[in-house]
């Protein structure tokens, strides 16, 4: 088909493979009739079915839950993504606006989103190199030499993370500690440790284990993480509309620590 | 200008691009500001054009005639990418829909940063401009060399940045673009383009894109792949935030919904 012929072709239609609408009438996702099947769903649960086209178990399901009500909901206006729901707030622009904003400001090299996709990434190669016969100790190496780092491992502003104990407690309540990709997340993190460089293993890193034991790819975990911070957010717009406005961390002119050009006239 | 004392360095702003004055009586107003050393509002409000302004403000100089007029021409050449364009169709849904206006830019430019057309394929354009530079048999090889193995936000490239897959032959206003950059005799890369182009389309298998011109164009003003990507998604938001009011004036009913064009396919 010509180029032209497959523009005029697709101008008269499109076909939708996850569902939609007829108006007045009936919905449909993914082959299923919404109003009969979804009604008594977790949105969670359904947001992960919109990702992947699969449905999670019970436990997984809880843990996605879990984690995301208690590590990826910090109402903490310091973090970078949810200061910009904070300083939307604080100029009284609308909560909306603040949240999208956010959520898009998410989609960062060194937090959020992407850098989980790498660590998800990585253990896939590296239980792919481990099942080749290759030594945790190359593995490692390898992946230093290619990316730098070992995403996963390490964290900006503070080293610790305190996520990681209920987390843990967490996975092994629900019966998801002892899964492959799981361990060779801790068995990495163990090998970091004993080269006292202070770089462990984040929450980030074991979400992605978890995600990878759970048999997603790097795209399914980005799509289910487009979202997850929102909850923080709203309580972050919140807390600085109850305040007056413009006094979320003003600066003053002398905050600024200026190195350019010297005065000069155009 | 010296940090006040009770103002610790970490929570310093560190910045070469802007430095203020305060008023004696209130330090958060400030009484003079000055981009890269000069001073905005007592000496470039009366002097400079708004082309020679946004070329110092990500270059830091005063840009010469040539260049804050190239910038200019790009400027014009995308204000406005027409109504039919993916981004204008997203700040339109958003104004018929009687949407915020920050929503309406937003819409426009998450769709606007797109690989097709987009902010994201000029700051490809201009990384291939980077390693290839004015070498055909390195092109020959980069702009068929679609990277698929991403782990990231990006979805992987489908065609060769720059040019258009949806194409036949190259529009007029994209030669006409061309040959108005082409003005100025400085331009060289854009002078290379316009000698390649039918060389490089055969490579592409596409004809030039809009992208393409203002990649060409960008790099000629010596903007890296960040700045152009930048750039790029500010000055096409005038037609996104006018065919959007325009729009919202006129009211969803006369707005396309593709009512009886959408099918489902039953996969269950």
């Amino acid at each position: 088909m010509s180029t032209v012929d497959k523009l005029l072709d697709a101008e008269k239609k499109w076909t939708s493979s996850v569902g939609g609408t007829v108006p007045g009438e009936s919905a449909v996702f993914r082959g299923y009739d919404m109003f009969k099947t979804f009604g008594e769903w977790n949105w969670l649960g359904m947001f992960y079915f919109s990702a992947t086209g699969r449905k999670l178990s019970v436990n997984s399901e809880k843990f996605f839950n879990g984690i995301y009500s208690m590590c990826f909901s910090y109402p903490d206006s310091r973090i970078w993504n949810n200061g910009v729901t904070a300083l939307a707030s604080t100029v009284r622009s609308t909560a909306q606006l603040g949240i999208c904003a956010a959520s898009a400001v998410s989609e960062a090299e060194f937090y959020g989103g992407p850098p989980i996709m790498k660590s998800l990434d990585f253990f896939l190669r590296a239980k792919s190199m481990l099942d080749e016969d290759m030594t945790l100790s190359e593995i490692i190496l390898k992946e230093r030499r290619q990316n730098k780092f070992i995403f996963g491992y390490g964290r900006p502003v503070v080293s610790s993370d305190e996520r990681l104990v209920p987390m843990k407690s967490l996975l092994k309540k629900l019966d998801l500690y002892e899964r492959p990709y799981v361990q060779l997340a801790l068995e990495v993190n163990e090998y970091l440790k004993q080269e006292n460089k202070g770089v462990g293993i984040n929450a980030g890193g074991l979400f992605a284990a978890f995600c990878a034991d759970e048999g997603m790819t790097p795209k399914e975990l980005y799509y289910m993480m487009s979202v997850c911070f929102s909850v923080g957010m709203v309580a972050c717009y919140i807390d600085v509309l109850e305040k007056e406005e413009g006094l979320f961390f003003p600066s003053q002119c002398g905050a600024i620590n200026y190195s350019g050009n010297e005065k000069r006239t155009w | 200008m010296q940090m006040e004392d009770d103002i610790s360095k970490k929570d310093a702003l560190h910045t070469k691009i802007w430095q203020e004055e305060p008023q004696d009586e209130n330090p958060f107003v400030a009484q003079a500001c000055f981009c890269s050393g000069y001073d905005v509002y007592e000496d470039l409000l009366q002097k400079a054009s708004w082309f020679e302004y946004l070329y110092l403000l990500f270059k830091l100089e005063k840009p010469q005639p040539w260049q804050s007029s190239l910038l200019e021409k790009v400027a014009i050449a995308v204000a406005n990418p027409g109504i039919r364009d993916h981004s204008v169709r997203a700040a339109m849904n958003a104004g018929v829909g009687g949407s915020t206006s920050a929503s309406t830019l937003m819409a426009a430019l998450a769709v606007g940063a797109g690989q097709l057309g987009g902010a994201r394929e000029v700051y490809s354009v201009i990384n291939i401009w980077k390693s290839c530079q004015q070498d055909i048999s390195k092109w020959n090889e980069q702009l068929i060399d679609l990277d698929k193995s991403n782990i990231d936000g990006w979805p992987a490239k489908e065609h060769s940045p720059g040019f258009d897959p949806n194409g036949v032959t190259c529009a007029q206003p994209i030669l006409t673009t061309l040959a108005s950059c082409a003005e100025h005799k400085e331009a060289a890369n854009i002078h290379w383009l316009i000698t390649n182009r039918l060389k490089l389309e055969e490579i592409a298998k596409a004809p030039l894109a809009m992208s393409g011109v203002v990649g060409a164009a960008l790099h000629d003003l010596g903007l890296n792949a960040e700045q152009s990507e930048m750039i790029y998604l500010i000055l096409r938001l005038p037609g996104a935030a006018v065919h959007a009011l325009e729009q919202k004036a006129m009211g969803w009913k006369k707005y396309p919904f593709y009512l009886d064009k959408f099918h489902i396919d039953q996969v269950s």
